[in-house]
Formats: structure tokens, sequence, C-alpha cells
């Protein structure tokens, strides 16, 4: 498939898709942490576990869309990064700042520590990878 | 579990990731060897996944049950399906692909043996 050497990369190619599959891994394992968590002691620390739940659910998210492409799929990507990027700022800050109100740890909790803050650093490449292929 | 095993599934994983790395540093799509290891790395965790079902049905529980099924299914998963996600656009960002299968693989291979024993 000639592809015309002018125009930005597509979303879903190249480095894009090295970030699909972090992404990917990610989402599989905040939804099946939120999955263990619910299921096996939803009473322990709700919140966390309902936060665990929310950012699988924003993990999903942004590995469809990336892989995806297209107009539409391009604001969710957006929306899903910078719901992650804050996320994990302000639950980072809060689970450091209240360890009581965190019982349980979710992926965001002290910026991504128990996953080699890799949190941190995926949605400032996805931001930076949205960017980048943008057509204007 | 059975920890020869274990520690092979480490190096081998940390071996394909390696590979992968150097290979996409040498701007490379994977080639044989490459997916040579991949299916290695893929059947050691299949014999894993058999292993570690004869000890459940022989009666042994780890702490976190759940949880080690959970990881048990995903390491069987990640390989094929790294594979081929990679497949599906040749080049250097395969071999990427690639290597951070491997990654999760160790990761995945050294928490399956922390909840095995009870961590």
């Amino acid at each position: 498939m000639p592809e015309p050497v002018t125009s930005p990369p597509r979303l879903g190619s190249g480095p894009g898709r090295a970030l699909v599959a972090v992404y990917a891994v990610f989402a599989l394992a905040a939804s099946a942490r939120a999955m263990v968590q619910i299921a096996t002691r939803f009473g322990e620390a709700p919140v966390a576990y309902l936060l665990s739940a929310f950012s699988a659910a924003v993990y999903v998210a942004a590995t469809v869309a990336l892989a995806r492409g297209g107009p539409v799929a391009r604001r969710v990507a957006y929306a899903a990064c910078g719901i992650e990027l804050a996320g994990v700022f302000a639950i980072g800050a809060f689970s450091l700042a209240d360890p009581a109100a965190f019982p349980d740890d979710t992926v965001w909790s002290a910026f991504g520590r128990g996953y080699l803050f890799i949190p941190l650093v995926l949605p400032v490449f996805g931001l930076w990878w949205l960017r980048r292929t943008a057509r204007s | 579990m059975i920890d020869v095993l274990a520690t092979g599934l480490v190096i081998a994983g940390l071996l394909f990731a390696g590979v992968s790395v150097v290979t996409a540093l040498l701007n490379r799509a994977p080639g044989t060897v490459l997916v040579g290891i991949a299916a290695v790395v893929e059947l050691a965790l299949l014999v894993q996944l058999v292993a570690a079902v004869v000890l459940l049905i022989g009666g042994e529980r780890p702490a976190e049950f759940a949880t080690f099924l959970a990881y048990l299914v995903a390491s069987v998963l990640i390989v094929p399906v790294a594979v081929l996600w990679a497949a599906s656009e040749r080049n250097r960002w395969s071999s990427v692909v690639l290597g951070v299968s491997g990654l999760v693989i160790v990761v995945l291979v050294l928490r399956l043996q922390q909840v095995w024993a009870g961590a």
C-alpha cells in the first residue's frame, strides 16, 4: 500500500503500534485487577476498587481508540489520555496524602509506583503521538 | 510452583525481550530467529499452565486464587496476541511490540511465583 510521504504518520501505525501494545497490557492488567478486587473483597476498599474499574475503562477506551484511528477515535484518545494524566496525578497525590483512604492500591496509587511509573509516562507519550499524527 | 521452569521462563523472557530490542535498534522487522524464540517461550508457558493446573487439581491452592488464575490465563495469551499484532504491520515497531510482550512475560512469571508462594 503506497502512502503519500508528506502526510503525517497514521495513528495506529509505526510507533503507534507499540503504544497500542503497551496500552493493551495496561487495559488487561487494570481490568483483571479491578475484576478480582470487586469480585473477592469489594467491601474492604470500595473507593479504591471503583477507581480501579474506572482506570480500567479509561485504558480500554484509549487502547481501542489509538488502534482504530479516525476523527472520532482521536477525540476519544485525547480524552482518555487526558483523564489518565489527571487521574494519575490526582490519585497519586491523594493516595500519598491520605493513605488511609486507599487501604489497597490502584494502578494510579503513588503515581503508578507499583507499575514502574509507566502509568505516569504512558499518557504523555499518548498525547505526544496524537499531536505528531495530527493532520494540520 | 515449578521453580526451575519459572527461572528458565524468566531467562527466556529476558532473552526474547533483549533480541527484540536489538532487532528494533537495527531497524528490522522480527525474523525467523525472533519468532522461533517467541514460539519456545509460548511452549514453556503452556507447560507451566499444564503444570499449574495439575497442581491445582492435586489440591494445592495459592493464597490469592483468583489473581493466580488471571495471571495464568494472561500468561498464555500475551505472546500469540503480540505476534499477531506484530505481524499485521511488519517493521521495526513489530520488534518493539514483541519486546514489550517479553518483558510482560517476565513480570507475569515472577508475579505467578509470588502469588503461588503467598506473598
